[in-house]
């Protein structure tokens, strides 16, 4: 079967400074750094496309590295991250967005950035505007909305650019009931098209109801990588464990 | 080094077409909200111009400086400087307001700089107009030398994005930086032949300490293009495209290093 994400012993190290300047000093020499925080160590797995790979692991556990680091935001310090197709990241859904310009014009704004032409957008507007549920707002400056609904125009967008590899990242509780049953329906539907997503989030009814796989990330490192209800069993153990 | 530069020009081909469509939307970024939109930009072009001319007025009465009418004078140092002044000033915070960006997709931040250029350029193009209209109308037609003028607009847009490549990166990862050039920008003026000439200054090396802030060889270039026709030295050319040349080169290194890092850091 044929690969689309590829990660092959991948680390991630967070540098930390004392003050914020001694990050040039070090830059040129490689001393001055305070501590270090090693998020990620030695991951390799590989997804394939209509596969649904829930991320768990408690705060602090490197999910969220993990994701951005596939959404290619930002980097690995050693080992590779290799994707083969569009990503759409759901991470930091409302960020990105220009607050004076109107919901309309964001999506061309964003969508521009994130490599899509004048034309995909156009094609895919009328769909995000139906999708989105905004009404006149849709037209108005982003800074008259409610963060659930800068959310939501992020979602869209992420969703609608019809990306091969979807990265969600605890983001499905986007708005309100009714919005957060059509994203999980439009979800759904990107499964049955065979897209690969990945998805990390602390509700295992979530996990358990969309994934049929499961990464258990415990202090950088995977603990378990296979069937979903076991992963959530030793996730749970592990968590059972650690209040004792 | 040279992966660096060659990593920064090759990020910047690759997105020819993004640099110029995202600059034509963050030039009309700032007056969105404002009814009369980019004119406000000329507006305060106009007062500050206005203002100074005042001033010089009150003090020196209808006089001429260096032999050319202070109108003339004035407006061929005030347009560029405004150009690099909003470089400075807004440009140079591309990376850090590009936060967002950075921190949700996947997108080449190396770019946000020039982006950032471009956009001011397009939004400052019509005040260059005001020079023609005031050189001209003041009879200093005959003495505008159009291949000048281009060549300097050429180096103003060089100085400003390598300027802007070292800027944008210190300046997105240090408080620190960003208030020391705050107060550097706000004393920048004064220590430049806009409003006032060098020709007065005696001693040498006062005028070769005023002549190190290489803003002073594209006023002067203007002046230059407009009036006075060649008349910078070998030395100071060679000295300004070695500074811009080095600021692409310091840029770029800084921009390699810390794409891996913005993201984290911010």
């Amino acid at each position: 079967m044929e690969k689309i994400i590829e990660v092959k012993d991948l680390n991630k190290t967070y540098y930390l400074f004392d003050k914020e300047y001694k990050v040039i000093p070090w830059l040129l020499t490689g001393k001055g750094c305070k501590s270090q925080k090693e998020a990620l160590k030695n991951i390799s797995f590989q997804v394939t496309p209509g596969e649904i790979v829930g991320i768990i692991g408690v705060n602090g556990a490197g999910k969220s590295t993990l994701m951005k680091l596939i959404a290619g935001i930002t980097y690995p310090t050693s080992g590779e991250v290799n994707v083969h197709g569009r990503i759409g990241s759901l991470i930091n859904l409302s960020a990105g967005f220009h607050p004076d310009y109107s919901g309309r014009k964001n999506i061309y704004y964003k969508g521009t950035m994130m490599g899509l032409s004048q034309e995909q957008i156009d094609n895919i507007i009328e769909d995000v505007e139906a999708f989105v549920e905004l009404g006149e707002y849709f037209d108005r400056p982003i800074r008259m909305y409610s963060a659930g609904m800068a959310a939501r125009l992020g979602f869209a967008l992420a969703v609608f650019m019809e990306p091969e590899i979807l990265i969600v990242d605890e983001v499905l509780a986007v708005g309100d009931k009714k919005f957060q049953q059509k994203s999980r329906e439009k979800i759904l539907e990107m499964f049955q098209n065979g897209k690969a997503v990945l998805f990390s989030s602390h509700s295992d009814q979530l996990i358990e109801e969309f994934c049929n796989r499961v990464l258990y990330l415990k202090d950088g490192c995977i603990v378990f990588d296979g069937e979903v209800k076991e992963g959530l069993c030793r996730y749970n153990e592990d968590l059972r464990l650690q209040k004792k | 080094m040279l992966t660096s530069v060659r990593y920064v020009l090759s990020e910047h081909k690759k997105n020819m077409g993004l640099i110029g469509r995202m600059a034509v939307m963050d030039s009309q970024k700032q007056t969105l909200r404002s009814s009369i939109g980019i004119a406000w930009t000329y507006f305060h072009d106009l007062l500050y111009f206005g203002v100074f001319l005042l001033f010089r007025f009150l003090i020196s009465g209808s006089g001429e400086i260096m032999g050319m009418n202070q109108m003339v004078y004035l407006v061929t140092g005030m347009i560029p400087w405004f150009f690099m002044s909003d470089v400075l000033s807004q440009g140079s915070m591309a990376i850090r307001s590009g936060k967002g960006i950075i921190q949700s997709i996947r997108f080449p931040a190396v770019i946000l700089p020039t982006i950032s250029v471009v956009g001011i350029f397009i939004k400052r193009i019509l005040s260059f107009l005001l020079i023609f209209a005031v050189s001209f109308g003041f009879g200093y037609g005959k003495s505008f030398h159009p291949i000048l003028f281009v060549y300097y607009m050429f180096c103003m847009i060089c100085l400003a994005i390598a300027l802007n490549l070292v800027l944008t990166a210190v300046i997105a990862i240090s408080e620190d930086f960003r208030q020391l050039h705050n107060a550097l920008l706000r004393v920048m003026i004064y220590t430049m032949p806009i409003i006032w000439d060098f020709s007065r200054v005696k001693a040498i090396w006062s005028n070769v300490l005023l002549r190190i802030n290489p803003i002073v060889y594209v006023v002067k270039g203007f002046r230059d293009a407009f009036v006075l026709g060649m008349t910078q030295d070998l030395l100071y050319t060679l000295y300004f495209w070695g500074v811009v040349i080095g600021l692409f080169a310091v840029g770029s290194f800084l921009q390699y290093r810390l794409k891996k890092y913005y993201a984290d850091f911010m």
